[in-house]
């Protein structure tokens, strides 16, 4: 999962915290796992939630 | 990276991540990132277990971390305070490792991938995690070592926090504890002659474990002589008073009982350390005749 992380004109979530311009590396998030499905699914839908709204923003 | 699932786990990690790579058979977490450092595209590796939840903050302070500390090659976070699974060794087990980190070196002696970043660039040139590890062990301090003894920085930032869900068991806690970390990082120590004085290896704890055990022994002696009893009791005051910021933070977040409980599980958290150690140390002499 790649994330593109909050641009300086992001809007920010309520409780976020802005984000300066040359914090724009892209980060891999690398999960591993071995029958984890009971903890995979909100594991990976936070993670999820974060680029969406990074990659959006 | 699904290292050889046989649950619904692809399935489930299908509908969220971009990339889903999967093993035929499990050859460990170690194998399995090094084979997501390989595809990916980030400059940084944010490396988090399927059992951890990231805040909505998450990741944008580990993005600002590398941003503002460009000295910085690798980042760790912690755990929060408010663990989700309700019984007590669950409980214990995750508000001590909270804990431990909060209460740690800023300046970290080793990487964690229970929520960890690196440079990809100094991943790669490290040849990433020992594929050797073929269970969740040490492979994440391992890499710790080798980037201190590169010259590169690792901070433990209190402030990047995760929610860890694992729930554990008596039996899954020994075995963690004794065979996945206690006796590797034995080894490795041994190997790398570098003890190094941070997280739940500090010299304080290091001597609460000796005190603990002969206190211990000395209990056992209380039926020959009730006398023993009295000195065990004495040597478990400085335990106590090198913990006591530990079995108060216990007491805040759980009440007395728990706190009690807590205290005694901590304790024998020392007598099944020190025994770990022991064997390993017994490891590392004979793999050194072997050779």
């Amino acid at each position: 999962m790649d994330a593109g992380l909050p641009r300086p004109s992001a809007r920010v979530e309520k409780g976020a915290r802005q984000v300066k311009p040359s914090a724009q590396g892209l980060l891999s998030v690398i999960v591993p796992f071995y029958n984890a499905s009971a903890y995979l699914q909100n594991c990976l839908e936070a993670l999820r939630r974060r680029a969406n709204t990074a990659i959006m923003n | 990276m699904n290292d050889g699932s046989t649950d619904s786990s692809a399935e489930v990690a299908g509908r969220f991540a971009d990339r889903v790579l999967t093993f035929p058979s499990p050859r460990g977490p170690a194998f399995a990132r090094n084979r997501g450092a390989e595809v990916a595209k980030g400059e940084v590796l944010f490396f988090i277990d399927a059992d951890v939840f990231c805040y909505p903050d998450t990741l944008a302070k580990v993005s600002e971390v590398f941003a503002s500390r460009p000295d910085l090659s690798a980042v760790i976070g912690s755990y929060d305070n408010a663990p989700p699974a309700a019984n007590f060794l669950s409980r214990y087990k995750n508000l001590t490792h909270h804990f431990v980190h909060q209460n740690s070196s800023s300046e970290a002696s080793t990487f964690w991938t229970g929520c960890g970043a690196v440079k990809r660039e100094v991943f790669l040139k490290l040849h990433g995690f020992d594929e050797s590890y073929r269970m969740p062990s040490i492979e994440d301090i391992e890499l710790g070592y080798r980037l201190r003894e590169q010259g590169y920085r690792i901070a433990l930032c209190k402030h990047i926090v995760v929610k860890h869900a694992k729930i554990w068991t008596f039996r899954s806690l020994l075995s963690s504890d004794i065979r996945d970390r206690a006796i590797p990082w034995t080894i490795l120590q041994l190997y790398y002659r570098s003890i190094i004085n941070d997280l739940n290896v500090s010299w304080p704890q290091r001597a609460a474990s000796i005190f603990t055990c002969l206190a211990v022994c000395l209990g056992a002696l209380s039926f020959w002589n009730p006398w023993f009893l009295a000195a065990a009791a004495a040597l478990m005051i400085p335990v106590i008073g090198w913990n006591y910021k530990l079995y108060r933070f216990y007491y805040r977040q759980g009440g007395a009982w728990f706190c009690l409980r807590a205290a005694a599980m901590h304790w024998f958290y020392y007598v099944y350390s020190m025994l770990a150690f022991g064997t390993g140390c017994l490891q590392y002499l004979a793999r050194r005749q072997r050779r």
